[in-house]
Parts: structure tokens; C-alpha cells; sequence
């Protein structure tokens, strides 16, 4: 749930709105930004603060994203690791210690279940999820709330009037918090297989 | 008067009356027929079919007993397996999907299978399974194998320790780290590396991948999907639905997916075995039909061939159906034999009537030529077939007595069939074209053989008997093909599917199983230890490639001391609880998470031995139970250890082995499948000489009685011999051993082939009276050709299915019957004097 929710919010760039609006309109609004999109790629910096450390884990990388289902995401030196996900397949390298994981995420985490939910218009919110949507300036701001007692207590997704994603910030019930900041980010570039190698 | 004289008029007046009530009341004889198919149609509507290969042996004893109690105590005998292929980069996805889907399967408003497996845990066994964790590494002295305790002490180095927590903290940084927090919190060193792949290894029965979370094949070409149907493969009903939501599940997947395990093995495989079979029935039933009429040219009679066939194979199935809880579809399929023998019968009797008639004479007097005169070689024909196959129904391999019960009564019952309902037919005929005309029938050359083999016979005898010892010669060659899997079908899916498993996923070519069986589990586990002792021998020398056991996984009292005494020497003088908690803090890392794993630290230079069953107990409780259940099961007869040899084949002595075993562990039992087949080897031959001696005095006897001197004994006891002696060569010659399944050929080869040189000798017996010796020979002998292509046309025609039992069974048919033939028109005139008698 919290690596999709990253994965989610990340490829939804915002259509800019004027004025305050609902939950529900804030979710189309991304949910058809998002179908004029086949492919793009940002650049992120991530700064994670866990109950179990006493300081934080800042790192910068980029993510990809291809349809259907294909997700890259790379951190640098000093935590570097390289992810791909297809669907609910995970696979992690992590270059310093070469060593190569593969993970398989619950069935309703995976990624076509949600690409499958984005394909028609939304006509209410997810089964599950509290919603708010504010707007201060430029920047709109929408919170989803799992109801379910899950390990992710809030996702918010800030982004700019140019509908560009700004900041995702996954708030888990045992305290950690991962913000991601993107930059540069663009649509439509025609990645290719090659884009979403680990190695 | 002598017995055999006695028994002689008995069958004399037996068949008299049968004549008498055929012919004076036919509707009454109809109408009791029509009755008992009725009863015999009901039976078979409640007769359940079975396929399983396994089940056509005994399993009270030895290896397949100890084989089936394995597949049941791992659950293995009721699941279903499938095996998907494709591009690796797509292989999990589309797995998961696929589960996805079969999870969605209902049948009858209930989910279809109980449970699906593909990866070695789900989400919810994370916070079990860190728990274990966190236990298995500050419990080196019981999970840790002995060459892993150099590493472990290099991890708790302080060089090590750094760098481990430097791998954790960048685990947590990535991608995964939030779902991987309760397992580095009870592991932060990551000594699971070290703990967790022995005891992954022993969970699971096949080669996988070990960085892989799912049941994925070394290669990454293939992805085994474990599932566990709702109900049991009994319940037929239910394994054919499954197999067709099975079907709708896979379709549009990008991947290939196919299946095997006992549901889909009924399911499929039977309704491809039972298609194949009654193709090849119906086909052959064709041929017949086209033989008999091309010779006889009556339309009727032809038409009558196949209500005979039915009325006997009903009656029979009817019967068997009645005395026996199910049938297997192998000796179903052996009622293909009824086809051609069935036929035999109607063949005889109206050739004679035919040619009577052709002769003629009067239309009572060649119907009682036909029905009492021919009819008695009939009647010790039928007898003579179908009493050694009756004789196997006190075989105990259920092969072994359901054919018999089934083909004798089917024989019994076409024979009958043939002697009701062909004379009043023939009758029917008469009456309704009073002028119809008897044409001489052909006589495929059999005058010209007779005058040959009248005229040389020394040459013919020569050549008969320089063939039999040849073939003899070569027969001593013939190879006994033990592999139980050569006789299921071989392009079935279920088959393919295994073989791929084998290819990809198997462990090693062969495996064998140990079990030690008690109710004390102590004890098992003591007499467990014995066994890997006995094992490690085999291992150290490269005579098993691996071995697994619960010793293997769960160190022993000694292992224990000596990593214990390890720990104790290495870390003498230095507190790696302290050295632990100053590179937490140096990493960044608040101490509080990870009590649990310092106090563990704390306690590793005073490591003490646990019980193994301590061990046991912490994995039971685990999503790692399946290591345990594995290899220890417990039910109402107490416990049962498994240990699992693997090995290539022959560098492994399975008998020294054995007998080593039996020495040390006298307790143990073992199996394998080559053990199996050994077994079954065994008890096939045990059953067969029995089944053949009882049968071969049997007809030994109603020879004698039939002939009442050895002469006639000769004439139809040689041709047959010299077909068994020509097919046993044939087969030698050729490659072809002898199964389980084709060795029952010999038997009924024995039963049937003594009909031809019994017909032949019957009619030219019966010619020294002033008969044309030749006339009667081309008349017998042409109903002995007949019959013997209708045998190779109904039976034979098996060698073309894809059932490897059932292909083998009609070439050793084809070959058997085919020499018989010939050695009984071409050999046997070379013996008959011009004057009567042997030369």
C-alpha cells in the first residue's frame, strides 16, 4: 500500500484549478492528467525519518514510469539502491552490496488494480479512503486517509497550477515519514525497456 | 465313462438346449436379454472409472505403501500443480494475476481450491516470521549449519557488524524499507543471510530460486504454482468441474500455464484416455464389421455383430460393476478384446452355416452343424478364453484381476450372445428370402497352403520350428521396463507438466525417502539422527548430491556442543551486546527497537544446547512450518519422520544402502520409485505365474475333454506357444520390453491364441469321417484368419493410442496374435496326416 500510494501520486500530474474543491474533483482532475500520459521521468530527492533512527536519511534519484504497469525508481550514493516494479513483482539491487531482492507485493497492492481504477472516470472516492482537498495560493494540497488500520496513516500530495507534482509525503502509524520532492518533471519520452533495468 | 467324456456330454446337451430355446422361443430369449442389459446399464450408471496408475497395485505393504503414506502425510497426493512459462520479466506478474484468479474460482458457491501457493510467505506471516527471525539468530547453536559459524563470527566482528548496519540502513532508505522494518529491527546485523537459506532449502522439494520470493525455477524459466482443490479427487464430479474453471482461469494469459496433480490427471486424462479409447473402439468395431462383410456378404448378420459385442460388454461391466467399488479405465480399455473375440464366435458359426448351406444342405440341418458341431468348438474356445482370464480375478494387482473379471464374463457373455441371437436371426433370414443364395466363400489361398504343406511338409515343419528357436534365441534378450511413467499418456498435460517439473524444478534425477515411524517423538528424532549419520557417509563421497532431514535443519545435541563451545572460544573476553549497541548508535539508530536482539547478544557467549524438539516447536510455530511438515507428520499412529536422499542414479548403491540402513536403523522403512517398481515387478510375476499356472490347467483340461487325446492337444496348444515364443523375439528384436501392462498380453495370448489350432484341428478332426480334410481346413481356417484380424483390429489397434500402457499392450497383442495365426495356417497343415493324425 505505501510503495503504490508512492507510486500513484507520483504519476498523476495535477490539472491546475482555481479555486477550492472538492476531494472527489481533485481525484478526476488527476485521474485524466494522468490518462494523457504514456510515459515520463523526475528527478526526486527523498527524505525519510524512521521511529528506529535518530537522524534522518536524505537521498536524491529519479523515477520512470512506462503503462501499463512499469515503475523504476534509483537512489544515490550514500543509500543507493535501484527498484522496478511490474505490477505487484518488486525488484531491488543494491549496488554496494550487490545484492539483488525480489519482492512480491498483496494482490491488492498491485499496480494494475490501480491503473485499472484510473481507467473511467471516478465517480466517488476509493472504498476505504478519507479524503480533503484544500488550495492556498497555487498550490493544492489532498490528503487520503486509509481507514483501514493499515501501516500508512496519511499520503499527501501537493502540486503546483501547472499541475505538476511537487511533494508526496507517506505518514505510517509507527511514526516514520518519507517525503519525496520532484523536480524536472516530464511526460511523454518515450522510454523504452531498457529505461527500467537494475543493472 | 471318464471325466472328460462326462464333462463332453454335458456341453453336448448344454448346447442343444440353448439351440432348442433359440430357435423354438426367440421372444422369450429376448426378452430375458433385454432384461439383464437393463440390470447391467443400471450398474454401469453408478460404476466410477479410475485412472490413477498407482491405483491398479496393491498398497497394503513396502514401498508403494510407504510412497502413498508420504503423499498423503505432505498433502502432495490431493494438490494441483501448475506450471507457468515466459518471459522471466513477466513471469510474476502474470503469476500473480493467474493466482488472482484461481483464488476466484468457485464451485458450487464455494472457492475451488483451499489454498494457492507461489511464494514462500504471504504479508500477513511478516511480523510472525521477523519474529522467528529475531529468535533463529541469537540461536546459533540450533539453526545455525556448522559451516556457517566462521561467517557468523565474522559478522559479529566490529568491522562486520559496521558493515552490516550500513546495509541495513540503506535496505531502509530504499524502497522496501518500510515494509522490511520489523525484520531488521529484530535482525539489524542481517544474520538471517546466514540462518535462513539451510532452512529454506529444507522447506521445499524442488530447486528454486533462492533470491526469489516466489517457487521460481533456478533457470527463471518456469514459476510453480501450488493449490489445494476444495474437495478430494474422488469426487469426479467436482475434478471435472475444477479442470474446467481451470481452463477458463488460464485463458488470455501472456504467459504459458499448465497443470498436473491428481484432480487434473482424473479430470483430463481420463476423459482423453476414455476418448481414445472408445475412438478406438468404434474404429475398430468399423473394421470389423467391413471384414465380415466383404467375406460373408449378408447384411444382417453383419448388423447383429455389434448388438452381440454390446449385450456381452454390457453384461460384463454390469457384473463387474455390481461386485467391484470402482474400475479402472486400463482394464476397461481391455474390453477392446471383447470386439475381435466377440466377433470370433459369429465368425465360426456362420461359416459353417454359410458353408453348409453353399454345400447344400438343408437350413436345420447346416444350423446344426453350426450350433452343435462347430458350436462345441465354440463353447471350449470361449472356455478355454475365458476361464485363465477368470483365473486372474484371484491376482492380487487389481490390473491384474479387474481385466480378468471383465474379459472373462465378456467372453462368457458374447459367447452366449452369439449362440441366442444368430441362429433365430439366421432363421428370420431364410424365412424372409426362401431362394436366397449361398455363394462358395473365399478361401485366401488357405486350399493352396494345405497343398503345399500336404505335399513338402518336412520343409514347412523345419521352418517352423528354426523360426521358433530363433525366436526363442532372441526372446531371451527382452528387458523388463520397470519406469512406472512410460505407461501414462504421453502427450497428456499432466505429463508434460511433470516431465517439465523434472527438468526444471527437480532436485536431482532420483530421490529416496526414509521414514522412521513411533509414537515417541524423541525417539524418532533419536533413530532421525542415526539415519543422517548413516547419510552423511554417502554425502561426504559424492554418492548422494543432497540429502535433506529435520537433523539438517535443526542442529543435534553434538552439533549444538561444538558450535556452543565455537561461540564460547571466539568470544571470550569481548561483550558484543555492548559492541552491538555502540555501532547502533554510531549508525544512527535508536536503541530502543532492538531490546530483543541485544539481550540475544548478551546471551550468545553463553550459548547451552536446547532439545531439537525446541527447534521444532519454534519453526511449527512459524510461517516456516512447512520445513517441519516436511519432514515430520503426526496422526493417529503416532509420529513419522521423512528424510529425503537425493542422487543422481547407479553412483548410489540403493541395496548396500539399504542393507546398511536395516543394520543400523532397524526400524526404518524406505521407498523410492524405483523401489516401487521393483515391488510392483515383483508382485506382477508372482500373480502372473499363478494366474497362468491355474489358467494353463485349466485348459489343459477342457482340451483334453474336448479332444480326448493329446494329438488334438498339440494342434492347439503349438501355434500358440510358437506365437508367444515369436512375439517375446519380436519384441526383444525390436527394443521393446516387457511392462507391467504387456506382460498380461502373455496371458491372454495364452487364452485366446489356443482357440485358432483348436478350430482347426476341431474341423479337421472331424473330416477323417470322410470329410474333405482340405475343405475343412480352408473352412476353419478362414474363420481363424478372420477372427485373427478382427483380434488385431478390435485390440491391436491400442498400439496406436498415446497411452503408454494401453500402446505397449496392442503391439505385444499385434504380435502375439499375428504369429499365432500364421504359425496356425501355415505351420500347423505341415503336421496333419493325409489319412487323419499327426505326420
Amino acid at each position: 500500500m505505501r510503495l503504490l500510494a508512492v507510486f500513484i501520486m507520483v504519476t498523476l500530474p495535477l490539472a491546475a484549478n482555481a479555486a477550492p474543491i472538492p476531494p472527489l474533483q481533485a481525484l478526476e482532475n488527476l485521474r485524466q492528467g494522468f490518462a494523457e500520459m504514456r510515459d515520463f521521468t523526475a528527478e526526486i530527492t527523498q527524505e525519510k525519518q524512521l521511529a528506529v533512527m535518530k537522524r534522518k536519511l536524505v537521498s536524491s534519484g529519479s523515477v520512470r514510469f512506462r503503462k501499463p504497469d512499469l515503475f523504476f525508481m534509483e537512489l544515490k550514493p550514500p543509500y543507493a539502491s535501484r527498484m522496478v516494479l511490474r505490477d505487484r513483482a518488486i525488484e531491488l539491487y543494491f549496488p554496494k552490496e550487490k545484492n539483488r531482492q525480489q519482492i512480491a507485493l498483496p494482490a491488492e497492492e498491485g499496480l494494475s488494480r490501480w491503473l485499472d481504477l484510473l481507467a473511467k472516470p471516478l465517480t466517488a472516492v476509493p472504498e476505504g479512503v478519507e479524503a480533503k482537498a484544500d488550495l492556498t495560493g497555487e498550490t493544492q494540497t489532498l490528503t487520503l486517509s486509509p481507514r483501514k488500520t493499515g501501516q500508512v496513516r496519511a499520503i499527501t500530495l501537493t502540486s503546483g497550477s501547472d499541475g505538476r507534482l511537487r511533494k508526496l509525503v507517506i505518514e505510517e502509524r509507527n511514526g516514520n515519514r518519507t517525503a519525496i520532492t520532484f523536480h524536472r518533471l516530464k511526460a511523454n519520452v518515450g522510454l523504452g525497456e531498457k529505461d527500467f533495468r537494475l543493472e | 465313462m471318464s471325466l472328460t467324456s462326462a464333462v463332453n456330454g454335458l456341453i453336448h446337451r448344454h448346447l442343444a438346449w440353448l439351440h432348442r430355446i433359440a430357435t423354438n422361443r426367440p421372444g422369450a430369449t429376448l426378452a430375458v436379454s433385454l432384461l439383464l442389459l437393463l440390470l447391467s446399464l443400471a450398474s454401469i450408471a453408478t460404476t466410477r472409472f479410475e485412472s490413477d496408475v498407482f491405483q491398479l497395485f496393491p498398497a497394503r505393504s513396502g514401498a508403494l505403501k510407504l510412497l502413498l503414506d508420504t503423499l498423503r502425510w505432505t498433502g502432495s497426493a490431493n494438490e494441483a500443480y501448475f506450471l507457468i512459462e515466459g518471459e522471466p520479466a513477466i513471469l510474476a506478474a502474470e503469476s500473480e494475476r493467474f493466482a488472482g484468479r484461481l483464488r476466484q474460482l468457485a464451485i458450487d458457491g464455494r472457492p475451488a481450491f483451499k489454498r494457492v501457493t507461489y511464494r514462500l510467505y504471504e504479508e500477513k506471516d511478516v511480523v510472525p516470521f521477523a519474529a522467528f527471525v529475531g529468535r533463529a539468530v541469537i540461536m546459533p547453536q540450533l539453526f545455525l549449519s556448522p559451516e556457517q559459524v566462521p561467517a557468523y563470527l565474522e559478522r559479529l566482528t566490529p568491522a562486520g557488524q559496521r558493515a552490516a548496519l550500513d546495509g541495513t540502513v540503506t535496505a531502509l532508505a530504499s524502497q522496501a524499507g518500510m515494509g522490511m522494518a520489523e525484520l531488521m529491527t529484530a535482525d539489524p546485523l542481517n544474520l538471517r543471510d546466514l540462518v535462513l537459506p539451510r532452512l529454506k532449502k529444507g522447506g521445499q522439494a524442488l530447486d528454486l530460486d533462492p533470491a526469489s520470493p516466489y517457487f521460481l525455477s533456478r533457470d527463471q524459466q518456469v514459476l510453480i504454482m501450488i493449490a489445494e482443490p476444495d474437495r478430494p479427487v474422488q469426487d469426479m464430479a467436482f475434478a471435472r468441474r475444477l479442470a474446467s474453471a481451470i481452463d477458463t482461469a488460464r485463458q488470455g494469459a501472456k504467459v504459458r500455464i499448465s497443470c498436473a496433480g491428481a484432480h487434473v490427471s482424473a479430470a483430463i486424462d481420463e476423459a482423453t484416455m476414455k476418448r481414445e479409447i472408445l475412438l478406438c473402439i468404434g474404429s475398430s468395431l468399423l473394421v470389423v464389421l467391413a471384414l465380415f462383410f466383404a467375406t460373408y456378404r449378408r447384411w444382417l448378420p453383419t448388423l447383429l455383430l455389434p448388438l452381440i459385442i454390446a449385450w456381452g460388454v454390457a453384461l460384463a461391466l454390469g457384473v463387474a460393476g455390481a461386485v467391484l467399488t470402482s474400475v479402472h479405465i486400463i482394464a476397461f480399455a481391455f474390453m477392446a478384446l471383447i470386439i475381435g473375440l466377440g466377433t470370433d464366435y459369429s465368425i465360426h458359426l456362420y461359416d459353417r452355416f454359410h458353408m453348409e448351406r453353399s454345400r447344400g444342405l438343408d437350413r436345420d440341418a447346416a444350423l446344426e452343424l453350426a450350433c452343435l458341431d462347430t458350436g462345441h468348438g465354440i463353447f471350449t474356445a470361449a472356455t478355454t478364453t475365458a476361464l485363465p482370464f477368470l483365473c486372474m480375478v484371484i491376482a492380487d494387482v487389481r490390473a491384474l484381476s479387474e481385466l480378468g473379471l471383465l474379459v472373462g464374463l465378456g467372453v462368457i457373455a458374447t459367447m452366449y450372445a452369439t449362440f441366442l441371437f444368430l441362429p433365430p436371426l439366421l432363421l428370420f433370414m431364410e424365412r424372409r428370402s426362401p431362394a436366397a443364395r449361398y455363394a462358395p466363400l473365399p478361401g485366401f489361398g488357405l486350399a493352396s497352403v494345405w497343398r503345399l504343406a500336404q505335399r513338402f511338409p518336412l520343409p514347412f515343419r523345419a521352418t517352423a520350428v528354426i523360426v521358433v528357436v530363433v525366436a526363442a534365441v532372441s526372446a531371451t534378450g527382452i528387458t523388463f521396463e520397470g519406469e512406472l511413467k512410460n505407461l501414462q499418456p504421453r502427450n497428456s498435460e499432466a505429463f508434460l507438466t511433470q516431465e517439465k517439473i523434472e527438468r526444471h524444478l527437480a532436485i536431482s534425477p532420483k530421490q529416496l525417502l526414509v521414514a522412521i515411524d513411533g509414537t515417541d517423538r524423541d525417539s524418532v528424532l533419536k533413530q532421525g539422527g542415526l539415519v543422517d549419520s548413516l547419510v552423511s557417509g554417502y554425502l561426504q563421497d559424492g554418492r548422494l548430491t543432497d540429502y535433506s532431514s529435520i537433523g539438517m535443519l535443526v542442529n543435534d545435541a553434538d552439533t549444538q556442543r561444538r558450535i556452543s563451545e565455537g561461540l564460547r572460544s571466539e568470544l571470550a573476553g569481548r561483550n558484543p551486546a555492548a559492541e552491538v549497541r555502540q555501532n547502533l548508535e554510531l549508525a544512527g539508530f535508536s536503541l530502543e527497537p532492538f531490546g530483543s536482539f541485544l539481550t540475544g547478544m548478551a546471551g550468545l557467549a553463553s550459548a547451552t544446547e536446547q532439545p531439537v524438539a525446541a527447534g521444532i516447536d519454534l519453526l511449527t510455530a512459524s510461517p516456516l512450518r512447512g520445513v517441519v511438515n516436511r519432514h515430520l507428520h503426526r496422526d493417529e499412529a503416532g509420529y513419522h519422520l521423512i528424510s529425503y536422499l537425493h542422487y543422481r542414479g547407479d553412483e548410489f548403491p540403493v541395496d548396500s544402502f539399504l542393507n546398511d540402513l536395516q543394520r543400523q536403523v532397524p526400524g526404518a522403512r524406505a521407498t523410492s520409485i524405483d523401489l516401487v517398481s521393483r515391488q510392483l515387478a515383483e508382485l506382477v510375476r508372482r500373480n502372473f505365474l499363478w494366474s497362468a499356472l491355474l489358467g494353463g490347467v485349466v485348459v489343459l483340461f477342457l482340451l483334453l475333454a474336448h479332444f480326448r487325446d493329446t494329438q488334438g492337444v498339440f494342434f492347439s496348444l503349438f501355434p500358440v506357444l510358437a506365437g508367444v515364443a515369436a512375439m517375446l523375439g519380436l519384441m526383444a528384436a525390436i527394443g521393446m520390453g516387457i511392462n507391467f501392462m504387456n506382460a498380461m498380453v502373455l496371458v491372454t495370448i495364452l487364452g485366446m491364441g489356443n482357440d485358432y489350432g483348436m478350430h482347426i484341428a476341431h474341423r479337421v478332426g472331424s473330416a477323417r469321417c470322410g470329410e474333405n480334410m482340405a475343405d475343412s481346413f480352408v473352412q476353419a481356417g478362414r474363420a481363424v484368419l478372420l477372427s485373427a484380424l478382427t483380434t488385431i483390429a478390435g485390440f491391436g489397434s491400442l498400439a496406436f493410442t498415446d497411452y503408454g500402457a494401453l500402446s505397449s499392450v496392442g503391439w505385444a497383442t499385434n504380435f502375439g496374435i499375428g504369429a499365432t495365426a500364421l504359425f496356425s495356417l501355415v505351420a500347423l497343415p505341415a503336421f496333419f496326416r493325409r489319412s487323419g493324425g499327426v505326420l
